[in-house]
């Protein structure tokens, strides 16, 4: 693990990943939400306003993935203190305040036609929304410190202590009396949906996980250029100033 | 898709423009980046020369 977390390899190696993994996550993205939208068939009791699942799920799945991606890199940075580490939790905050926000959206426009309204302060939707400003509490800590290594220990510390809000959203169907349903994809005794509708739901979920792998590596790559930038114009000016 | 498509369709549309966005804000900051190192590099290289 060590051999890949050495940035110039990182790079290199990201690099050659990235293009691959972009061609993957348009057609993944394409047949699962295509499949959800035009070829699954309406259900019984819902309509056609179930289709929202195929959005929502993924983006919900990945807000909670993203933050675990970030409390581990964190903790990662933390313990062996490997600037990639951090760089990595940095380069997901955006990614997950995306897909978190979009969970929220979508959720909304699920909860009008199924509940009667857009919005209701149950613990699912409010543990969701706290975890929106976690991300955003996050990405603020970065840029309001100016010390890049002081920085990275403070929103480290912010990840691991949000991380206890990740927990919270998985159960908090099972633990509080919600509006919002149980789950019923990973759940003990398998999924309860049918295979027509399963399906393109799990290809949607790999095409959030495949743009996911996709836009984090290019963030990485990026800040990782940007340490190689600051530290040549560094020795541009020392050459100037000796010259 | 029936009167549910004032719901769905702003659903799709949302996750659609948002990760086009940021997919592409971070790509495209990535090749901004990698060409300001590359311009900088010749710019030392170029330095590196003069004091030779």
């Amino acid at each position: 693990m060590h051999k890949f977390a050495n940035p110039a390899r990182f790079l290199r190696i990201s690099k050659l990943i990235t293009p691959w993994c972009f061609v993957l996550t348009a057609v993944t993205l394409v047949i699962g939400l295509y499949w959800g939208l035009f070829i699954a068939p309406a259900d019984y009791q819902m309509g056609d306003a179930y289709r929202i699942i195929f959005v929502h799920v993924p983006a919900s799945y990945m807000s909670m993935f993203c933050y675990g991606f970030m409390a581990v890199a964190s903790a990662v940075g933390i313990i062996w203190k490997h600037p990639l580490a951090d760089q990595s939790a940095r380069a997901a905050a955006p990614i997950g305040a995306v897909f978190t926000a979009l969970a929220l959206f979508t959720g909304s426009l699920w909860g009008k036609p199924m509940w009667g309204t857009y919005w209701i302060w149950d613990a699912r939707l409010t543990s969701e929304l706290v975890l929106l400003f976690l991300y955003f509490g996050y990405m603020a800590v970065w840029e309001a410190i100016e010390d890049s290594v002081k920085a990275a220990r403070v929103a480290a510390i912010v990840a691991l202590v949000g991380a206890v809000n990740i927990p919270i959203i998985k159960f908090s169907v099972d633990w509080w009396n919600t509006l919002h349903q149980p789950a019923s994809l990973m759940k003990s005794g398998g999924a309860s949906i049918h295979p027509d509708m399963l399906w393109p739901l799990l290809i949607s979920i790999l095409a959030f996980n495949l743009y996911f792998i996709t836009v984090v590596l290019w963030r990485i790559q990026s800040l990782i250029i940007r340490r190689q930038i600051r530290g040549l114009r560094i020795r541009i000016a020392e050459e100037k100033d000796n010259g | 898709m029936g009167n549910y498509g004032m719901f769905v369709w702003p659903s799709f549309g949302a996750v659609i423009v948002l990760l086009s966005v940021l997919g592409f804000t971070s790509w495209k900051r990535k090749i901004d980046d990698e060409k300001t190192l590359n311009e900088l590099r010749q710019e030392l290289e170029n330095l590196s020369d003069q004091d030779e």
